[in-house]
């Protein structure tokens, strides 16, 4: 134990549960959605038809391609503009659903009633191999309002993260918030950690936090209010922001989407009543819907989006509370790519696993849930990636004209290619700028209007993703935190750029 | 799979979703108006029609949409891009009846059904926005129905041009613009945005409403100022962004279009089919003085009170700081002016029916003087009466109206008119080429300057070759060689100078080109639609033309 200012080590203080109940803890944290329902589970990426529908479009097409070019160009390309213009429509759809009457938790709490009646509040919280936020989570999370006595926090660290735990032995662990090693074991994923975490949760209502998070104070309160307005309500997403969101274009444009995202096209799709892929945290979920719903997938690497998906599938709700979490956004291209191409692979995952039982997806979600499904989930990753391409298809077709390209779109198709060139492009910068607009903050208009540029990094993350989910399905690819050296606020251990 | 708890609660909760509480006669009634309104309009456009009273703009769109369905190169962007395309794409659905009802292309049909919707449309955007304004129902039904009955309004309502449907689409870009000022929601100034984008897509003129909205946002903006300048003016670029985008991209998408499939960006202004060339080739060019004489009397005819009612409603609006009011008058005020001043300079043609936003600017914008109660809607009503009575006066003058003038006799007498777009020698050339024995293989050459008259009677469009076929450069340079046997002329005179076949082959009206033969001659009333069509009896090019007598001379009067 390295030397500290005060309490050096106090965690340690508390014991580990015992032995056997780790143990178990952890066959259930690794196991328990894999064994009751391994068909909701991404332990495997493919299935066995889904494998042999992939590889026969895949021979198709290359059979297609040699034997009658035009033809099958004409066609891939009509299937792709098709996807794009029902993909364009439909986030239309959500958009303008959205602006209509968003579905948001605003109500303040302060009736004495409800308040007497908090209930016990869990908070995950994993970390790994990230000493150098370890320090700012204390004053994040201690600035949440809500009663000391009913919280329940559980930090949650590997067991063989020798520098985190280090860190933890120089810091002065609050009360509230007790330390759980997680045992070292494959997956290594943050849903492992969660579902470990969730064997000894204790509260009624339970969230995650990321260990630099900065969630506003009421944000607790505000949930609650908003499960017991709503009792068919299972989770509520609140707002994911930025708070080094000036650092540069990079995080400039990573701000916007969010405002996007969280202020249109979640509230939308939950106005709508279709399933909402959640946020990497800050997701506030009835612990028994958690439970019911089998935890997280630890085998995939977007567990979030994917139980969003599974608690739709069980008939609950999700809603959008006008809470914010403040994060650190990516502020390095790199980083950031690994960051997207691990949130792309994850969407592929997931939306392969949910259409694994096409029939048990429609019956419990209905036509326009599935659809959702796969136009939120599956089509999100599969435009980025072959966006460039269209582009790029585009630009070509106007300024070459190569000889003989007309033939391979006819009229429809080609209508239908030209409206989603022009009027797509020009629709999603739009509705950002109108995000921007919204949220009163004119510093990201110019993030706004080049936003396009920012499609390229996304092309490199979903290609990317595509190539991993085929090699690598279940890798975390760690997203380096602690890059805000100097903005916004000193954080409060030693932090590395 | 799912759980019993889970399915009972997730059925509770889809039975949480209500209805939106609009009652039945919330729907009803305004339906009820609009097809009463758009079936009033539609019958007076029916009855213009039999007497012959159509004008040549609508037909030509008709005629366009036609090309773009049963023309001989069926494709969208026979569409064109002199005039703005929406309403020709909404007649595409109604020129694909022509085989049952083939008066809609025939008699413009398709135009006036356009037409009379969008009139319906524009009168309940003008009810709504009173509504939405507070005003008791008396007033809004005299704002909406000033416009309703105005003999301006109704005579562009039911002849299918684009008068009715610039103007409905200025109405909600007020309408959505208005109530910005009062909600300062981000999601009506993107929906007057919309409609501008729209309006561009029917008239030019709409970006001139654009501008007068930025100036209308900036000002409300910045008197309205809440924050410090810095982040008041992000504000601002921000909500302008917003506003002009959706016409930016209606402006590029039509431009960029434009440019690609006919190597012209602005054809509406550059084209030979553009105003800028008709004014140049019909020498209508007046002298400013003489067009602000007439403008001036056209503008007191339909507002006889105009003298009297711009600082009126200015005072107002200035003294009451009706937000809302300005928003309407920056929108359509902006294009009033513009239009005032663009005939006054003369670069435009002195049109009667580029003023028709004086209607709704007189009858809506009276929503001004509600604050006088009573003594207001006399006046307004005073005011829309008498610009009514002038109107109508107006209408029947040749001198003042001549476009109108045509659709007033029919009103008034019930007379069929003189046939001034030349239809009835359009139908008799078009009878006369399918009764020729070549068939259907023996194509016509023609330009759709005049030609589009034929089209509109024609029941073969396919056997025309016209300029937005995409090989009518191939065709016109060697037409014996392409399948033309007959060429469709015009005199060279006037916008005649412009017909294609005139500029390829000059001379070729007075029959100097040779392999040529006079076939037919069709002489209407006027000397417009004077046709000659001749036969193609071999290969010809501009250089094969003869050099003697009258010819000579022919050729060299030509540009």
């Amino acid at each position: 134990v390295t030397g500290g200012e005060q309490t050096t080590g106090a965690w340690r203080a508390r014991p580990q549960p015992p032995e056997s109940d780790r143990a178990a803890a952890l066959d259930a944290a690794v196991g328990r959605l894999r064994d009751a329902s391994p068909e909701l589970s991404a332990s495997v990426v493919l299935v066995r038809w889904q494998a042999a529908v992939l590889a026969g479009l895949a021979f198709a097409a290359t059979v297609g391609l040699l034997l009658a070019t035009a033809i099958t160009a004409t066609v891939l390309a009509g299937g792709l503009i098709a996807l794009y213009v029902v993909a364009l429509v439909d986030r239309g759809s959500v958009v303008a659903r959205s602006l209509g009457q968003g579905r948001v938790h605003t109500a303040p709490i302060d009736e004495p009633e409800l308040a007497a009646r908090l209930p016990t509040y869990t908070i995950l919280v994993p970390v790994y191999d990230e000493p150098e936020v370890i320090g700012r989570l204390v004053s994040g999370l201690g600035a949440l309002d809500y009663p000391p006595e009913l919280l329940d926090a559980i930090l949650l660290v590997e067991e063989d993260d020798q520098r985190t735990i280090a860190a933890l032995d120089r810091l002065a662990v609050p009360d509230w918030l007790r330390v759980l090693l997680v045992p070292a074991s494959e997956p290594r994923t943050k849903p492992k950690a969660c579902n470990y975490g969730l064997e000894f949760a204790v509260g009624e209502l339970l969230t995650i936090y990321d260990a630099e998070d900065r969630p506003e104070p009421n944000q607790l309160r505000l949930a609650v209010a908003a499960f017991s307005a709503e009792p068919e309500t299972a989770c509520v997403q609140a707002r994911l922001d930025f708070y080094n969101d000036r650092q540069n274009l990079l995080t400039r444009w990573f701000t916007v989407e969010y405002l996007f995202w969280f202020q249109f096209f979640l509230p939308g799709l939950a106005a709508a009543g279709r399933p909402v892929p959640l946020g990497g945290t800050s997701q506030h979920i009835r612990i028994d819907a958690l439970r019911d719903a089998g935890g997280w997938d630890p085998f995939n690497v977007t567990e979030d989006a994917d139980l969003g998906i599974r608690l739709a599938r069980r008939g609950w709700r999700v809603g959008v509370i006008d809470s914010a979490t403040y994060e650190e956004a990516n502020s390095d291209p790199i980083n950031w790519v690994r960051q997207r191409s691990r949130w792309y692979k994850g969407y592929l995952h997931t939306w392969l696993v949910h259409s694994r039982a096409p029939r048990q997806l429609v019956r419990d979600l209905g036509w326009r849930g599935a659809g959702s499904v796969l136009l939120t989930i599956g089509a999100t990753p599969v435009l980025a990636a072959i966006n460039q391409l269209t582009w790029m298809c585009t630009l070509v077709f106007v300024l070459g004209a190569p000889h003989g390209a007309a033939r391979l779109f006819p009229a429809p198709v080609f209508y239908a290619g030209t409206f989603c060139a022009l009027f797509g492009n020009t629709a999603v910068v739009y509705v950002v700028l109108l995000s921007v607009r919204i949220s009163r903050r004119y510093y990201l208009a110019t993030a706004a209007l080049s936003y396009p540029a920012y499609w390229l990094l996304m092309a490199v993350a979903a290609i990317k993703a595509v190539w991993q989910l085929w090699l690598r399905p279940s890798f975390w690819e760690k997203t380096a935190h602690g890059l805000t050296a100097g903005v916004a606020e000193p954080p409060a251990g030693e932090a590395t750029a | 799979m799912t759980s019993a708890v889970g399915a009972a609660v997730g059925r509770a909760g889809r039975r949480t979703r209500v209805a939106r509480p609009r009652s039945v006669t919330g729907l009803v009634v305004p339906a009820a108006a609009f097809v009463a309104l758009a079936g009033c309009y539609g019958l007076i456009g029916a009855d213009f029609a039999a007497h012959g009273a159509i004008v040549g703009d609508a037909l030509s769109r008709v005629v366009d949409a036609q090309s773009v369905l049963f023309g001989r190169d069926p494709h969208l962007a026979a569409i064109g891009f002199v005039f703005g395309p929406l309403p020709t794409l909404l007649e595409l659905p109604l020129v694909a009846l022509r085989g049952p009802l083939p008066a809609m292309v025939t008699a413009g049909g398709a135009g006036i059904v356009m037409s009379s919707c969008f009139a319906a449309a524009a009168v309940w955007q003008a009810y709504r926005f009173a509504r939405e304004r507070d005003a008791e129902l008396a007033w809004s039904l005299l704002a909406a129905g000033g416009l309703a009955v105005n003999p301006l309004f109704v005579i562009y309502a039911a002849n299918g041009m684009s008068e009715s449907p610039f103007v409905c689409v200025l109405l909600a870009a007020a309408r959505r613009l208005a109530r910005w000022s009062e909600q300062r929601r981000a999601s009506e100034l993107v929906a007057a945005g919309c409609w501008l984008g729209v309006g561009y897509l029917i008239r030019y003129e709409a970006v001139i409403a654009g501008a007068g909205a930025v100036v209308f946002v900036g000002l409300l903006s910045s008197v309205r100022r809440s924050s410090a300048w810095r982040r008041e003016l992000g504000a601002i670029a921000t909500d302008v962004g917003l506003l002009l985008g959706p016409l930016l991209l209606s402006f590029a998408v039509f431009a960029g279009l434009s440019w690609w499939l006919t190597g012209d960006a602005m054809a509406q202004f550059n084209s030979e089919y553009g105003n800028a060339a008709i004014i140049a080739a019909s020498g209508t060019l007046s002298v400013p003085a003489t067009n602000a004489a007439l403008v001036t009397h056209q503008l007191f005819a339909l507002a006889p009170a105009a003298g009297v009612l711009v600082p009126l409603y200015a005072g107002v609006l200035l003294g009451r700081r009706d937000w809302a009011m300005a928003a309407f008058f920056a929108v359509l005020g902006s294009v009033g002016s513009f239009e005032i001043l663009s005939m006054t300079a003369g670069t435009t043609f002195v049109f009667l029916r580029y003023l028709i936003v004086v209607v709704p600017l007189v009858s809506v914008g009276g929503l001004v003087l509600r604050p006088w109660g009573r003594l207001g809607l006399a006046i307004l009503a005073a005011c829309i009466l008498t610009g009514m009575l002038g109107t109508w006066r107006l209408l029947a003058s040749d001198h003042y109206a001549p476009q109108e003038a045509p659709f007033m006799e029919t009103l008034r007498t019930g007379d069929p008119v003189p046939d001034a777009s030349g239809l009835t020698s359009a139908r008799e050339v078009a009878d006369w080429l399918e009764s020729q024995p070549l068939g259907p293989r023996a194509l016509t050459l023609t330009d759709s300057v005049f030609g589009f008259t034929v089209l509109s009677q024609t029941t073969h469009p396919d056997r025309f070759v016209i300029p937005s076929d995409r090989d009518y450069d191939v065709v016109i340079d060697r037409p014996y060689q392409s399948g033309v046997r007959y060429l469709l002329t015009v005199p060279p005179v006037g916008r005649g100078l412009l017909d294609a076949i005139n500029r390829y082959y000059p001379g070729m009206f007075a029959g100097c080109v040779t392999n040529t033969r006079l076939a037919m001659v069709a002489d209407g009333d006027g000397n417009p639609s004077q046709w000659r069509v001749y036969e193609l009896l071999g290969p010809i090019s501009p250089a094969t033309a003869r050099r003697v007598g009258p010819c000579r001379e022919a050729r060299d009067r030509l540009p």
